[in-house]
């Protein structure tokens, strides 16, 4: 009896396993900073990142005959390297020049096609520190 | 700031006379009485555990969830269980 | 007042340490009844401690005092008070003000009703109780402290509560959500106390489970709440995202049903001891861990883990858990020797085991899920993500046969069954799912995962109404009443309310999983711009646009488009839908207001996405998600079983431990 259940354990296992690094490989996307997306993609295209970075002037939304978001993102931090961003589909709540974001998609032909965007989530809690946050708001 | 300071001391005196009180309390009628050895005690929970297996059995099988043979055959186990449990029940308290 | 709220969150802190300290060394050498008495009225005293240090604070926003550096961030003139006061928690320094007075308050109603506990077990239960306020009460004073002053210029007016989160359910959705969390620390106080003093009798495990059963059906509410929140605001259309924050509420979600399930083989054998020790302590971990994911930025960047102090702080208290849980199996461990081993793999108990197995391997896959961009960078130097993709693919087999052992389950005898006798019971059930499969084959639904999905559903739904017909036939066979009248399904249920109280839940689960089923797989969704008098047709519906309409408010601006919905069938006006673009010139935020029709088929949710710049034409999302509305049906059918089932256990188990208290007299 004992012997049975041991295998029922080892056999979930394998099997959890199995699901979990299959799926990994299958959907796992490389997380970049601008500045790193563009060191590493010369001339290739990147299938498959995550980019986070903070939005910069000019955006440009359009409602027809798709929507379609243009926008410009670069490292949080600073710097001069700036990616640009098109994402078909609505302007997401909150999304404005200076607000960080968070990018799924494909790099193609040196612009990011976003499949999915993200503004920070305002169930995350932003630092407590008042000069974090108003750098933010000022930039 | 002045209320702040009288509501802090009405909290902390409050909080104070009703830690003190716990030493002025009676002693709870059921607080002292030790319940019987650790041994004695696991065979009270075994009881409970065999009795409680009985009452499902017998629900499952008033549901037809278990053939008649399997629930005679369990049934004679859980009882024999039972009456072990209470056989060493009795020995231990005429220890 | 926020001297005084500062002052209680001190003497709170002072008062659980006292607790804390003074419960352990009482358990250590027997003191007087006096002195339990005290650690008891200790427990007490820090959650109304607790209580006016919140008081304290939500005095400070109420009367817009920005001399506060918490009120000045997530308060403004402008804001209705309503939304001063959910402020409190707007934060993560309130929030935790607020988590604390949860755990505080949870400890206080236990420490109530302990008077009648076994001697042994209370100074250790005041120990555990106070250990989690006291962790909790420190991060709050030590790093998070709402009370801290503005350092330097204090303006006239605050900056403002985000405006998302200006919204009813932010008044009950965290509440709701940390009243689940907060009470998982009780469930774990009871059994180190069990362990650490030894006492080890049927009884704490039942006030175990009890506790959990009530913390588990807050944390359901919860999290469907966040749910229904995300859904109505967020305006993405959907109501889950596999998100960090979510994931940190769904993970003790999942440890604590695995335990409501084994702990009814403890119950009932004896054994899994251990295993339900790991799983009650593993579920309080997954509450302080998921309070760390949430608030220490360890997904965002392994950096800035490193660049706070409260992940370390949150990782030794993390550690500390495992060290005296593994301590206090090993010193007990000759008492947690299983007193039964499992008969039959056909039987309840071995299903209750494979359940648990999905659940920790869905538990698993997620927690995995959440930290592999943590585990990546730190191993690989790369940091790499998984989104949703990834979790749907993992756990929906997974989820699949969790629904599929939870028709088999109750439908299975304890100790043994027979092949026979399996075949029996799920014929019916088998030929049923089989005969809806085709029927949706035939209708064109051919994707693997739906069609399976609706057919384990129907599976499931029809052992548990066999399961429920049999017990009435039995019932009727006790009271001679016919087996579908009311009186007999009352005396069935009031017999046998644990047992009836969880189908409850399971039939919501069912509910619950076709809808979800159905908004996976049928949704529409489509983008279109419209002139004032143009229509657009989507699934059973037309979208007629016919005006503008711009409004001013206290703190916003808004656009509303007016979109009169139609019946294709027979064009009739169905509803007028109002969605709206609002600006708050504040914070300079551009929000969208959903405009939600919900119907028993299908809801329409319908965004305005913008207006061209002559203002005369209106771009819109639309989504049609099937059955949506039946997610939130099932809901609250879960937790209404779940009240179901906590509710009269807390009877039942007054009522037994007199009894005992009886029986331990008289030896």
């Amino acid at each position: 009896m004992g012997r049975v259940f041991i295998s029922l354990v080892v056999f979930f296992i394998v099997v959890g396993a199995v699901l979990v690094f299959q799926a990994t490989r299958g959907t796992s996307s490389l997380v970049l900073m601008p500045s790193e997306l563009i060191a590493r993609a010369h001339a290739s295209d990147l299938p498959r990142i995550r980019v986070g970075g903070r939005v910069v002037d000019p955006i440009q939304y359009q409602t027809e005959p798709v929507f379609l978001l243009s926008f410009s993102v670069r490292d949080p931090k600073g710097g001069d390297a700036v990616v640009p961003v098109e994402y078909r589909g609505l302007r997401p709540d909150m999304f404005q020049v200076g607000r960080d974001v968070l990018i799924d998609g494909d790099f193609v032909g040196g612009v990011i096609k976003a499949a999915k965007l993200q503004t920070q989530c305002p169930s995350k809690y932003e630092p407590a520190v008042p000069g974090a946050t108003s750098a933010a708001e000022g930039s | 700031m002045s209320i702040s300071l009288v509501l802090s001391m009405l909290l902390a005196l409050l909080v104070g006379a009703f830690l003190t009180g716990a030493f002025f309390e009676p002693a709870f009628a059921g607080d002292s009485v030790l319940p019987g050895s650790d041994a004695l005690r696991a065979l009270y929970d075994s009881k409970e555990r065999s009795l409680r297996a009985i009452k499902d059995l017998e629900l499952d099988y008033s549901m037809s969830k278990i053939s008649p043979e399997d629930f005679e055959r369990s049934k004679q186990e859980l009882s024999l269980e039972v009456a072990v449990i209470l056989d060493e029940i009795r020995k231990h308290e005429q220890r | 007042m926020i001297e005084f709220g500062h002052f209680s969150l001190c003497l709170a802190w002072i008062l659980a340490l006292v607790g804390c300290v003074y419960g352990a060394f009482l358990g250590c050498r027997a003191g007087s009844s006096s002195q339990v008495e005290f650690t008891r009225r200790a427990t007490v005293a820090t959650s109304v401690a607790l209580a006016m240090s919140l008081v304290g604070l939500g005095y400070g926003f109420v009367t817009n005092d920005y001399t506060v550096q918490y009120v000045w961030q997530y308060s403004n003139r402008d804001m209705p008070w309503i939304y001063k006061i959910t402020a409190i928690w707007g934060g993560m320094d309130g929030s935790m003000l607020l988590w604390c007075f949860f755990v505080a308050m949870y400890c206080a109603l236990v420490a109530r009703s302990s008077v009648s506990y076994p001697r042994p077990l209370r100074p250790w239960l005041y120990c555990f109780l106070n250990s989690s306020t006291l962790f909790f009460t420190t991060i709050t004073l030590y790093l998070t402290n709402p009370f801290r002053y503005v350092k330097s210029f204090v303006g006239s007016d605050g900056r403002g509560l985000n405006p998302l989160l200006q919204n009813e359910y932010m008044a009950i959705h965290p509440p709701t959500l940390y009243l689940g969390f907060t009470g998982l620390a009780i469930p774990y106080a009871f059994c180190m106390a069990a362990l650490a003093s030894g006492h080890m009798s049927n009884d704490w495990i039942r006030l175990t489970r009890r506790w959990t059963l009530v913390a588990w059906t807050f944390l359901t509410a919860g999290i469907v709440l966040g749910g229904h929140w995300a859904y109505l605001e967020l305006g993405w259309g959907g109501f889950w995202a596999w998100d960090p924050v979510e994931n940190a509420s769904f993970l003790p979600w999942l440890t604590a049903t695995a335990f409501l399930h084994s702990v009814m083989v403890q119950e009932r054998k004896g054994m899994l001891k251990i295993w339900n020790i790991f799983l009650v302590a593993l579920t309080y971990s997954l509450t302080v861990f998921g309070t760390f994911l949430t608030r220490s930025g360890i997904v965002q960047s392994v950096h800035a883990f490193a660049s706070t102090d409260i992940g370390w702080v949150f990782l030794s208290y993390l550690a500390a858990i495992a060290v005296v849980t593994v301590g206090l199996v090993v010193f007990r461990f000759s008492d947690l020797k299983p007193a039964r081993a499992i008969e039959s793999l056909l039987s309840r108990e071995a299903v209750f085991l494979l359940n648990n197995l999905v659940l920790l391997s869905i538990c698993f896959a997620v927690l995995w899920g959440v930290m592999f961009p943590v585990f990546s960078e730190a191993f690989t130097g790369q940091k790499q993500t998984v989104g949703i993709p990834f979790f749907n693919r993992v756990n929906i087999p997974l989820f699949l046969a969790l629904i599929f052992l939870m028709g088999v389950g109750p439908s299975i005898a304890w100790r043994r069954s027979s092949p026979r006798q399996l075949a029996r019971s799920f014929a019916l059930p088998f030929v049923g799912a089989f005969l809806v499969a085709t029927a949706l084959v035939w209708a064109g639904i051919t994707e693997f995962y739906p069609v399976l999905s609706y057919a384990i559903c129907f599976f499931v739904l029809m052992t548990i109404l066999s399961e429920l017909q049999r017990g009435l036939r039995a019932q009727s066979g006790i009271t001679d009443a016919s087996e579908w009248s009311p009186s007999n399904i009352m005396s069935l249920a009031r017999r046998h309310r644990i047992k009836y109280g969880a189908h409850i839940i399971h039939f919501g689960v069912l509910i619950m999983t076709v809808a979800i089923t159905a908004s996976m797989a049928h949704k529409i969704e489509r983008e279109f711009t419209l002139a004032p008098g143009e229509k657009f047709v989507v699934g059973r519906f037309a979208l007629e646009l016919s005006e503008f309409h711009e409004e001013e408010k206290a703190n916003y601006s808004a656009i509303q488009a007016h979109v009169v919905v139609r019946s294709l069938k027979d064009n009739s006006i169905l509803q007028v839908l109002v969605p709206e673009l609002r600006f708050y010139p504040r914070n300079k935020e551009t929000t969208t207001e959903v405009a939600l029709r919900m119907g028993q088929r299908e809801d329409l949710y319908l965004i305005l996405a913008g207006v061209d710049e002559s203002g005369a034409k209106a771009s819109m999302k639309v989504f049609v998600n099937p059955l949506q509305v039946w997610l939130w049906y099932g809901a609250i059918i879960m937790i209404l079983g779940g009240v179901v089932v906590a509710v009269p256990v807390a009877r039942v188990t007054t009522a037994r431990r007199v009894e005992l208290g009886g029986v331990s007299q008289s030896i």
